[in-house]
């Protein structure tokens, strides 16, 4: 692809791709140690109060490049899990931050992989990330006796409450969900002031008062102050390699110029498509093969009803209820489990929900004209990685010349067994909380894997640092790297893990 | 105007603890202190209990014709009791604006660590310099970083200034007295600020304990600060403080009158400006007709999943979005949307033996349902019917026409003031006096 050629600029020591949850923490952790680092981000800045309260018009936070969705339980991308801007993903998130489960991190005995670490590393880290985000929970967690929240929870919207009555009829646990949400205006020690949440339900199109932590008004603050560039609208292409096979320069687009910016280290931070993406379309780092193999989603199944009371479902913040009862039930036929969470969502992502999970016809059209009275829950569970679930490069390429990647990805026996056991849970709960109407809607949620963490480099992309076991100065870290899915939502787990990498690069100096 | 701001010092404070936040207050605040009894220059009392301490206070401020009343810790359980009296008609605390409570002990018991206290308890009872050791250890326990130097001197002196007896009697009472039946609910505006690294009065304990009583409270956390906020973070403080008396001045957010005329609450100070032009936009939008055939299959497709919905504007703006940049991902089994849609009516009218939209109601039906029957991952006439039904029903409902008839006024949470209103309260059956119902109109 031809494009101009723009001025070369000045060398750094560092080069981040991607400003979401695996390139910002790390970011602002080189640069307060004074490493000169620069972040290339495929999408602009935002100022939060540009954000519009509308469904469709927040498209421009979601990465909308076409990717090609294949395998037996195709998955959607764009607005369900993959962002733009400074910021990435987080600026779409739903903020919902439990922690991983330490039997989540050992999956080789159930038929998974290991991570190769235990919880008791990760424990700190994620103390760290919950205080600089800010994280709302319980004062007490049922389901961990040693774990605070500084935060108070988040108010209880109409779903989250009748999902504790159904809870409470079968002798569920159930707490407020860790929210990564202020619940009082925050005042950090320079002034810069977030509100607090004011209940509008619109995480996911953007927060208008910083309410929701997202990498831009938290870690990438810390950078910028330290010294840190972020360069934003900046689409990286290539990595060039110099003599000895180590990366001297990023190749990236800028409005349709071309740039080099050369680098002592390259720590790509792209989200577990767009990364191995990368590393596919330069054929780097990936003598193990494993490059794009291990992809891992989570099962996403809803439940949904109508209540006879209005339920508002918009109102609130969106997922205030969750329980870890099932993270390993009793009567599991399968590997791993699934956290289970209130929902309330807007109009469009119903719609299309519904209509995706198969309801037509005048039940559809009767069902949206009851919006105010339907309320849902859902669950957030393991899928193990399979080796015909894999991300490779298709034949056509996209705007910027790279091929689009084709992401194949099916539920076998143990998705279908967790996804089985799920539903019939979540029914008899919305049952016992006077759900009508009661439909269950298929989805899948996340992208995990495709540059696995581990051991050894003849089964694994990276070490358990976050090092290419190939090219000693390039890096990964986002959910790429995860060797398991986590029945958790991964956003938090890809923070702490960019501390833990940050901090190894900078102990190896 | 000059604001005064009357501060009540917490344990072991006195009236000078004040004197950072009155520095970096600027102009417009003036910060001052009362010494409560026992501390400071102010001699202990006979009663040390927290309803003398509030006596104590009613008496300096008589008199003030417009304060605002500060009480940091154990000075904001004796600043609620004295709004208490005001709230109750005390007529010399009539000039009474509003409570700031900086880690403030609330009326319940305060949630203190038992082990902490019992250490506390037994200082002050030996040789000089193990008192300036425990005055220094309270200072920096009570910090999250160390105070600057000026500051620490002076709360320690102003620890080793406190009557002993004063120090026991909070300590062995005064913190447990339990105030919550006589505190109630207070009406005063009051502005509640928690340290993040608080031990016993962070901001859990803020909103279990405190915030009940005060449902005009504002809410603040300071990051990475303790105990001592007036002294670790005077000059954000300050401006936290400026802002919020400043707010006040703000007009009221005015609400349509009629409930059911949905595009005045658009068109109202709840919706942005940024979201009115988009909801305005799509209402009068007007996207070229589609290709005749391709209108009609997709009209038909329309009528079998969206039943009794006007289809032409929908089929319109979808067939326009699926020209457009799609949203991010497709089906591997299909082209490019524009290509998948041209190819998908083609194949469902050939299906249909012709023209789908040629078919009466009932065999469009069931032809439609064995399609969609097939397996998207698998089928491509399943794929692109799945397709456009989901672009239909999204676009039915991103309708601001459509919203009205559901009721749904989620873009009216706030529009371009400093402060967005929200929703509050939220739960089951909630509705806002403003809110219209299911069934308004757009018009």
């Amino acid at each position: 692809m031809s494009a101009a050629i723009g001025a070369t600029p000045e060398a750094v020591d560092v080069v981040v791709i991607g400003t979401g949850a695996g390139g910002a923490p790390l970011l602002a952790e080189l640069a307060r140690a004074g490493v000169r680092v620069v972040a290339l981000e495929a999408g602009r800045a935002w100022d939060p109060r540009d954000f519009v309260a509308d469904e469709l018009a927040a498209d421009p936070i979601y990465w909308l490049s076409e990717r090609l969705s294949g395998g037996a339980t195709p998955e959607a991308f764009g607005g369900n899990n993959s962002g733009i801007g400074v910021g990435g993903s987080t600026l779409h998130w739903g903020a919902f931050t439990p922690r991983a489960d330490a039997r989540d991190l050992r999956m080789a005995a159930e038929g998974g992989e290991d991570w190769p670490f235990g919880l008791d590393e990760l424990t700190p880290l994620y103390e760290t990330v919950e205080a600089v985000i800010g994280v709302s929970g319980p004062r007490e967690y049922p389901w961990d006796a040693d774990r605070r929240y500084r935060l108070p929870p988040v108010a209880l919207n109409a779903p989250a409450q009748v999902m504790q009555r159904g809870c409470d009829a079968l002798g569920i646990r159930h707490a407020t969900s860790p929210a990564a949400v202020l619940t009082a205006d925050r005042v950090e020690p320079d002034g810069f002031t977030r509100q607090a949440c004011i209940s509008c339900g619109h995480c996911h199109q953007g927060c208008r008062n910083d309410a929701k932590a997202s990498t831009a008004n938290t870690w990438l603050r810390i950078a910028t102050a330290h010294g840190a560039e972020i360069r934003d609208g900046c689409m990286v292409i290539d990595l060039v390699r110099d003599s000895s096979g180590r990366i001297s320069d990023v190749v990236y687009l800028r409005d349709g110029v071309r740039y080099r910016q050369a680098c002592g280290q390259v720590f790509v931070c792209a989200g577990a498509v767009e990364t191995p993406r990368l590393l596919l379309h330069t054929g780097l780092a990936n003598s193990s093969g494993q490059v794009g193999r291990n992809y891992m989603a989570h099962v996403a199944t809803q439940v949904w009803g109508i209540f006879d009371d209005e339920m508002r479902m918009n109102k609130g913040y969106p997922s205030a209820l969750i329980t870890e009862d099932f993270v390993r039930p009793d009567d599991a036929d399968f590997a791993g489990g699934y956290l289970i969470q209130s929902l309330g969502v807007l109009p469009v992502t119903w719609a299309n929900m519904l209509s995706r999970g198969g309801v037509r016809g005048a039940a559809l059209v009767d069902l949206l004209s009851r919006y105010n009275h339907a309320a849902g829950i859902g669950i957030n569970g393991e899928t193990l990685p399979h080796d015909d679930n894999v991300l490779v490069l298709s034949d056509e390429t996209d705007e910027s010349g790279m091929a689009r990647p084709l992401i194949r990805f099916s539920y076998h026996d143990n998705e279908r067994a967790l996804d089985a056991h799920a539903t019939k849970v979540m029914r008899a709960i919305w049952q016992q909380a006077g759900a009508s109407d009661i439909q269950v809607l298929p989805r899948v949620a996340h992208t995990i894997g495709t540059c696995r963490m581990g051991r050894s480099g003849d089964r694994n992309v990276v070490d358990p640092a976050g090092r290419s076991f190939d090219i000693d100065n390039l890096w990964i870290c986002d959910n790429s790297v995860f060797p398991s899915a986590l029945a958790a939502n991964p956003a938090l787990t890809i923070m702490a893990l960019s501390l833990r990498t940050a901090r190894a690069f900078l102990a190896a100096r | 105007m000059t604001e005064n701001l009357i501060g009540l010092h917490g344990l072991g404070g006195d009236s000078t603890a004040w004197a950072s936040l009155d520095r970096d207050a600027g102009g417009g605040l003036h910060v001052e202190g009362i010494d409560l009894p026992g501390f400071g220059s102010a001699a202990p009392l006979g009663r040390r209990d927290v309803a003398a301490m509030r006596d104590h206070v009613i008496d300096a401020l008589s008199g003030r014709a417009r304060f605002w009343l500060m009480g940091q810790s154990m000075g904001a359980k004796i600043a609620l009791a004295v709004a208490r009296a005001a709230q109750d008609g005390d007529a010399r605390l009539a000039g009474l604006q509003g409570l700031v409570l900086l880690a403030g002990s609330p009326p319940a018991p305060e949630p203190i660590d038992a082990q902490a206290r019992e250490d506390m308890l037994g200082w002050f009872r030996g040789h000089p310099d193990d008192s300036r050791a425990q005055a220094e250890q309270f200072v920096d326990a009570n910090s999250a970083g160390p105070l600057p130097e000026a500051e620490r001197a002076a709360a320690v002196a102003a620890v080793l200034r406190s009557h002993p007896e004063a120090w026991w009697a909070w300590l062995a009472a005064g913190l447990e007295e339990d105030w919550r039946e006589r505190i109630g609910r207070l009406d005063v505006p009051a502005l509640v600020v928690a340290g993040d690294e608080d031990g016993a009065l962070g901001p859990q304990a803020q909103a279990e304990h405190m915030l009940p009583h005060l449902p005009n409270a504002r809410f603040v956390v300071l990051r990475g600060a303790a105990h001592l906020l007036h002294l670790e973070r005077s000059a954000v403080l300050a401006q936290v403080i400026g802002a919020w008396m400043a707010e006040f001045e703000a007009a009221p957010i005015a609400m349509p009158a009629d409930r059911r005329d949905f595009r005045a609450l658009i068109d109202g100070v709840r919706v942005s400006a940024g979201t009115r032009a988009v909801l305005q936009a799509r209402v009068q939008a007007e996207p070229p007709p589609a290709p005749e055939a391709m209108a009609a299959c997709l009209e038909a497709v329309a009528g079998w999943c969206l039943p009794g919905v006007a289809a032409e504007g929908l089929v319109r703006a979808a067939v326009a979005a699926c020209e457009g940049g799609g949203d991010g991902w497709r089906f591997a089994i299909l082209p490019p949307d524009a290509q998948a849609w041209r190819e998908g009516v083609a194949a469902l009218d050939r299906r249909a033996g012709g023209a789908l939209a040629g078919l009466d109601a009932r065999a469009r039906d069931r032809l439609l349902d064995e399609i969609a029957s097939g397996d998207v991952a698998v089928s491509r006439e399943a794929a692109f019917v799945a397709d456009v039904q989901a672009a239909l029903a999204r676009l039915h409902v991103a309708r601001p026409q459509q919203m009205a008839e559901m009721g749904y006024d989620g873009p009216a949470y706030g529009g371009d003031t400093p402060r967005l209103p929200g929703f509050a309260p939220v739960g089951i059956g909630v509705v806002e006096p403003w809110e219209p119902p299911a069934g308004s109109v757009w018009r």
